[in-house]
């Protein structure tokens, strides 16, 4: 064992990765016997020199039945992510994943998820040559993140909009696909949970609009996310786009009717029909554990029911306004508007005195710095988007695979993308 | 410029805001009922989604 060690020391010392991979490979079989083995020679490696073998060895480990102790290994795997350095990571990224796939599944099963988000977080970045791309532990970091219910950790990668996707393995492209959509179903439901539905909005619509030809119950899942979610910030179901593969919508609206009923109920603005869908199909929102989404959508129909009456009139009695509305009392009328007023949703006030709300107009008047800054920042953010698009549009234009293909379709002539580049003069 | 009392069209969106948009009764049919449970064109049937309701904000208070 301590000349195996030694040797290995040697070529990591003198970066021969190709004699380094056959003598590992070699030894396998001695390796394979048990875990301890493993431990011995790890235990002799400093993962920052000899990064390539203590990461190739530990993924190694947590492939055997029974990999020993799990603290001693946890240790290992962080001790591997924080010290070994990002450019040896780049060429055993499928063992990285492979490593952080197994310590997601086991801090899930010992219901320790904190431990493992720091150490995700930074195989993340390690992982990546650019913020903006996505890898198959994007989807591990938000599990953990949202089976913690700690959120934080989970935005800074959220916030990327991701333009590239790490392959991780060409003979395994399901994993790919399911960890893809699981990253965009996952990341909708921080958003949800952090009441950003905008966002959220954007997570559930790339899970759902992913090409398939087969349906995914992950997609399936985002689909009824995505209808109360659509209630909540739209007050009806936003449409989905034209590309929306048909196979998935042909399947997804019958395997959602209660969803799409609730949503007709909503749409009467009627308090009452919304009360009758949720009670008839209370077990089948519980069962999806979506029933604190669909309290939050009863919820708010009261609120665009408030908000519509802001537009009809001036003043109004808190009584007349719970009667309208569909409130039991005055009381729950007033905690209501005053909510509203609070988040900012109406500009009103109430006299106390007599019990009258009286409604303004919005007091921004968009020429304080505060909007100004607010304004540029937007403007900023499309810029960068749009030299983003540029970037992509350039890059694909010049992928041989395009190239050959359109010049197929097309029988010789340029689409206008390239002939675009010919004019830039870059092709 | 004078009104001419024609509606203006958005020059950008010429057939409409929403001409990209699907409309789901469209792309639907209602009586077709589909048990995907039944369907071989199912997948991802075993994802992990045991996160218990974390949207239900009577929990916070």
């Amino acid at each position: 064992m301590e000349d195996f060690i030694c040797a290995i020391k040697t070529l990591c010392a003198d970066k021969n990765n190709q004699q380094l991979s056959e003598l590992l490979n070699k030894n396998t079989d001695q390796l394979l016997q048990n875990a301890t083995n493993i431990d011995q020679v790890v235990g002799a490696l400093d993962p920052e020199q000899h990064s390539l073998a203590f990461l190739a060895l530990l993924s190694l480990k947590v492939t055997f039945p029974n990999p020993g102790d799990f603290e001693l290994l946890y240790m290992q795997i962080q001790q591997c992510v924080n010290m070994c350095p990002a450019e040896q990571i780049q060429l055993l990224k499928v063992q990285l994943c492979q490593l952080c796939h197994y310590l997601t599944s086991q801090l899930l099963e010992k219901k320790q998820p904190l431990k493992g988000i720091k150490i995700l977080a930074m195989a993340i970045t390690k992982l990546q040559t650019s913020p903006l791309q996505l890898t198959s532990v994007h989807a591990d970091l938000m599990q953990l993140c949202l089976v913690a219910k700690c959120f934080k950790p989970a935005l800074p990668f959220l916030e990327e909009d991701i333009a590239e996707i790490i392959k991780e393995s060409s003979q395994d492209p399901p994993s790919d696909v399911r960890q893809f959509l699981l990253y965009y179903y996952y990341g909708g439901m921080i958003y949800t949970a952090l009441k950003n539905f905008d966002r959220a909005l954007f997570f559930y619509e790339i899970a759902i609009t992913t090409p398939a030809s087969d349906i995914s119950y992950i997609m399936l899942n985002a689909y009824k996310k995505f209808i109360l979610v659509s209630l909540l910030e739209h007050a009806k179901i936003i449409n989905l786009p034209k590309y929306t593969s048909h196979v998935v919508m042909k399947y997804l609206k019958p395997l959602s009717s209660p969803y799409h009923d609730l949503a007709d109920a909503y749409a009467s603005r009627n308090p009452s029909s919304v009360n009758a869908v949720v009670a008839k199909n209370v077990d089948h929102f519980t069962a999806d554990t979506n029933m604190g989404l669909v309290k939050q959508v009863m919820t708010s129909l009261y609120k665009v029911t408030i908000k519509r009456l802001t537009k009809t009139f001036l003043t109004l009695s808190l009584n007349d306004m719970a009667n309208r509305v569909g409130l039991d009392n005055t009381e729950e009328a007033e905690r209501y508007v005053l909510q509203m007023i609070e988040d900012g949703e109406i500009y009103a006030s109430i006299n106390q005195k007599d019990g009258m709300v009286s409604f303004h107009n919005n007091p921004e008047k968009y020429n304080d710095p505060r909007m100004l800054k607010r304004l540029d920042d937007q403007i900023r953010a499309y810029q960068s988007l749009d030299d983003k698009l540029h970037s992509m549009d350039s890059m694909l234009a010049l992928n041989p695979q395009y190239i050959k293909k359109t010049n197929d379709i097309s029988g010789g002539f340029d689409d206008e993308g390239l002939g675009k580049m010919k004019d830039d003069g870059i092709l | 410029m004078k009104p001419t009392g024609v509606p203006v069209q958005d020059e950008m969106f010429p057939e409409g805001v929403d001409a990209g948009l699907m409309d789901m009764d469209e792309a639907c049919s209602s009586n077709m009922m589909v048990e995907l449970a039944a369907s071989e064109r199912a997948v991802h049937g075993d994802f992990f989604n045991a996160f218990g309701d974390l949207f239900d904000d009577d929990d916070l208070s």
